[in-house]
């Protein structure tokens, strides 16, 4: 967490329906691993598509959409891109 | 000729339509197990092709083949240790780029492979143009577009099957190369490997895989070289050499640049064999999200599609279970008639007939339940309702997706537990099958009715209501308590996937249906049959216990008795004693006192005066007397010693019956295990219904009628409600309303749970945690109430 660019925010923060970059997951191996199973990594892009409530995120990524924990959410660092 | 059976396997993505392609093949020739000590499901199919049998093994849908999951360790054994002539991965073609991740590792395991690309008219509604040749190429394994729900491409893919077992075609596939340091490190740890471990060993995986898991750190293949070649073999010190070179030279650990590198090798197929020719399209899986998902309508909807799959479920089902209920009673009239022996009558109409028959009785529920179940999971709306009820369910150490069982099991806890199937975590399921026991069934309201209304006529719904609500507050508390103690350590992220939304096809449904129907029936039929016949023989011997008196003398100097009272009333009217139920004068007084209770139940009914009806009766006796002049005094007497001898004989038989449950075996039972219920205001007779609840526990308002000695007279809930009153407290009555809502599931939900986790020690905690659980809170109540100075 020291020393995060300014630009690189945990994903619940991310502007909905836009493509952004995972810079850094903040997780055990296990979260890591299965983050990884659905493409979810440093280097991929994923979309924020809407959030219930206080609780679940819906991320898109690449075809797929997955539903993810908050708590999870947090630890998955992006960036929006320059362009 | 040589062999002819082959086995393969279909290995996939949840969602890439592995189970339609396995349906599309096998048809309903399929048998639904479980994978040796573990929950996860496994599913066998036969295909006839040629002359051929090919065996087919549906496996569990993965993301991967690290050994993060259960489904995943499961698949991965399968293929090195089976060893299957070809392994068929399935792909969503719309999905294409994600589903080859699972490909490349595949790949790496180097067995015959066929690629089928599923739901190829999606991909190209979806603007997805597929070069299959070149695929094939970039791959090295045959691939075939299919549309597996409609069966297109069925016909190429079990030809191409039958190439590569028989080998016609060797398939050699490509696997993706790394990075030059971790292609070295690979060479490096298969020589250090060649030198540390035993030939057999390493003849059971291909060494570049066996090279790549390590340098994965892979822990189930750790363990397993560990194990093999010692832990502090040097092996491990030059495999933790190589790793700790990659991460300083690459700044990455090696897992993470593998699976870098297989997403790339993945997207570089991708890219090269697919063109896309439509961008950016809304699709309709956004719209139906758009709407079922969204923060207002989201949480309305999902209750609307619960209550509507529980009210389908048990008021659908209602209907087919009256039918069976009805012609097992039908079947066992019949019985009863031929059977002249009596204990045989009694095994064939009450042991086996009535045993058969509560197996049956919940299929309805059963089939109705997984087709609503089915149609949820293939339209992938099962997804969205974990999605939405998830942070809820959570909350109390549950997932999203144990909402439905736990709703389910309002109904039944049959069903209910095998609900928890849509889970696919096993510390998920584990923890919901042992809770769900704690949703109070319908069966055990019949035991709610009749306490409540004989001690609490006022309060009767709020009673009642209470019992619902301490099961379900009681299974919050109880799942956070497992969650902790029997599991403990952080819980699995929440990751799920949202599949789109698709039409389910109506065999896919149809053999899902069956497929549970038929398991209910055979695996957990068997053990719910055994225990209802234990039951049965535990309360119906032994047959002639040495009774108290002797009842058939009783009876027979009852007989006498009253034979000799008809006489003399016979004599008085002049006319033989036979004849005296057919004496005209006394059918026209019948026919009027008939009409008189006919009438007066109707006007209690609408709580009406009976004056009137009384006087119309009273007028109609004495124009018989008119007619007839003597017949009214003669007459009385005559109803008056037929009442008597009615209620003298019933008293008889149902004390002679109450004796016998008594001194049965599960009397004899209760009344050892009557001390342990003490402490709870139970007695015997209490200790004794309670036993018997365990075939159903709407059987426990039976056995307190014949305990209590309640024969079968019209009136017989109100002369029961009286007898308990004479009993027992209301404190106590409530306490066994607890006891009852919390004890032991019944002998079918047992079965299930046996048949579900596949453990009889799961199965004999659920059973015994449950029956402690009742004593403590049955305890608290008791003792609780008896301090406020109630009972």
């Amino acid at each position: 967490m020291v020393g995060r660019k300014t630009d690189e925010i945990p994903l619940p923060f991310a502007p909905f329906g836009k493509d952004v970059e995972v810079v850094h997951i903040n997780g055990g191996e296990g979260m890591r691993r299965r983050l990884m199973d659905m493409a979810i990594y440093p280097g991929t892009k994923v979309r924020l598509l809407s959030s219930f409530g206080r609780g679940r995120l819906v991320v898109q990524v690449g075809e797929s959409r997955f539903a993810l924990g908050r708590g999870i959410a947090y630890r998955i660092i992006v960036r929006e891109n320059g362009r | 000729m040589g062999k002819t059976s082959y086995t393969l396997c279909i290995a996939g993505n949840p969602n890439s339509g592995k189970t339609t392609l396995f349906n599309a093949l096998t048809g309903a020739k399929q048998h639904v197990g479980n994978w040796p000590g573990v929950t996860v499901e496994k599913k066998e199919g036969k295909v006839e092709y040629e002359g051929l049998t090919f065996n087919l093994i549906d496996l569990p849908g993965i993301y991967s083949l690290t050994a993060y999951s259960m489904e995943e360790v499961v698949s991965r054994d399968f293929i090195l240790k089976e060893r299957p002539h070809a392994v068929i991965n399935i792909v969503d073609a719309t999905n294409l780029e994600r589903n080859l991740y699972l490909t490349t590792q595949l790949l790496e395991l180097g067995v015959p492979m066929i690629l089928v690309l599923n739901m190829m008219d999606e991909a190209e509604k979806k603007g997805f143009r597929i070069k299959i040749p070149y695929l094939e190429k970039l791959l090295g394994v045959p691939v075939i577009p299919m549309v597996a729900s409609r069966g297109e491409g069925t016909g190429t893919l079990l030809r191409k099957i039958r190439e590569i077992v028989e080998g016609e075609v060797t398939v050699v596939p490509r696997t993706p190369k790394y990075r030059k340091e971790i292609e070295a490190a690979l060479r490096n740890i298969e020589t250090a490997l060649e030198k540390h471990l035993s030939r057999a060993f390493l003849d059971l995986y291909p060494s570049r895989w066996l090279a790549l898991k390590l340098l994965e750190q892979d822990e189930e293949i750790l363990r397993k070289c560990r194990k093999e070649a010692g832990a502090d073999s040097a092996l491990f010190s030059a495999l933790n050499s190589e790793i700790e070179r990659i991460t300083k030279i690459l700044g990455d650990d090696p897992e993470t640049l593998i699976a870098d590198q297989r997403y790339g090798f993945a997207s570089g197929a991708f890219k090269e064999a697919v063109k896309v020719t439509i961008q950016d399209r809304i699709s309709l899986t956004d719209q139906i999200d758009k709407v079922l998902t969204s923060r207002i309508l989201g949480i309305p909807f999902f209750i609307l599609i619960i209550w509507g799959s529980f009210q389908l479920t048990f008021t659908l089902g209602e209907i087919p279970m009256h039918w069976i209920e009805s012609g097992f009673n039908l079947m066992g009239n019949l019985f009863s008639q031929w059977i002249t022996v009596p204990w045989l009558r009694s095994l064939v109409v009450d042991g086996i007939i009535g045993g058969v028959g509560s197996v049956l009785v919940f299929l309805p529920n059963i089939l109705i339940l997984f087709l609503i179940i089915a149609l949820l999971e293939d339209t992938g709306y099962m997804a969205r309702a974990a999605f939405i009820s998830d942070r809820v369910m959570h909350f109390f150490g549950l997932h999203g997706k144990s909402f439905i069982p736990m709703v389910i099991g309002f109904g039944c806890n049959v069903p209910a537990v095998m609900a928890t199937r849509v889970l696919e975590n096993n510390k998920d399921r584990v923890i919901t099958i042992l809770v769900v026991t704690l949703m109070s069934c319908s069966a055990r309201l019949p035991i709610y009715v009749l306490f409540a209304g004989a001690f609490f006529p006022k309060h009767a719904g709020n009673v009642v209501f209470s019992l619902y609500l301490l099961g379900i507050v009681l299974a919050i508390i109880m799942a956070r308590i497992f969650r902790i103690v029997l599991f403990p350590g952080e819980s699995a992220p929440f990751v799920m996937e949202l599949p789109p939304y698709r039409l389910p096809t109506f065999k896919g449904l149809m053999i899902h249906m069956w497929d549970r129907g038929a398991m209910y029936v055979q695996k957990a039929g068997t053990v719910i049959l055994a225990g209802s016949m234990i039951i049965w023989f535990l309360s119906s011997y032994p047959a002639h216990p040495s009774y108290s008196m002797n009842y058939d003398r009783l009876l027979q100097q009852e007989t006498a008795r009253h034979k000799a009272a008809l006489a003399g009333i016979a004599q008085f009217v002049k006319i033989s004693p036979d004849r005296l139920a057919a004496y005209p004068p006394f059918q026209a007084c019948e026919k009027v006192l008939a009409a008189y209770r006919k009438e007066s139940s109707e006007r209690l009914k609408k709580q009406c005066a009976l004056g009137d009806v009384a006087q119309k009766r009273d007028t109609a006796l004495h124009a018989i007397e008119k007619r007839y002049p003597g017949t009214l005094k003669p007459f009385r007497a005559y109803r008056r010693e037929m009442e008597r001898h009615e209620a003298a004989v019933e008293e008889l038989l149902s004390k002679k019956a109450a004796e016998k449950a008594a001194k049965s075996y599960a009397g004899r039972l209760g009344r050892t295990v009557a001390p342990v219920l003490r402490p709870l205001g139970f007695d015997w007779r209490n200790t004794i219904a309670l036993i018997s609840g365990l075939v159903a526990k709407e059987i426990v308002v039976g056995t307190m009628g014949v305990i209590y000695q309640v024969g079968e007279a019209k009136n017989e809930s109100q002369k029961l409600m009286e007898n308990l009153r004479k009993h027992m407290t209301p404190l106590t009555a409530y306490v066994f309303m607890v006891f009852s809502l919390i004890y032991l599931p019944c002998i079918a939900t047992i079965g299930v749970i046996k048949r579900e986790l596949n453990s009889w020690k799961w199965t004999i905690f659920s059973a015994s945690y449950t029956t402690v659980l009742a004593w403590i809170v049955s305890f608290i109540f008791y003792q609780g109430g008896r301090l406020f100075g109630l009972g």
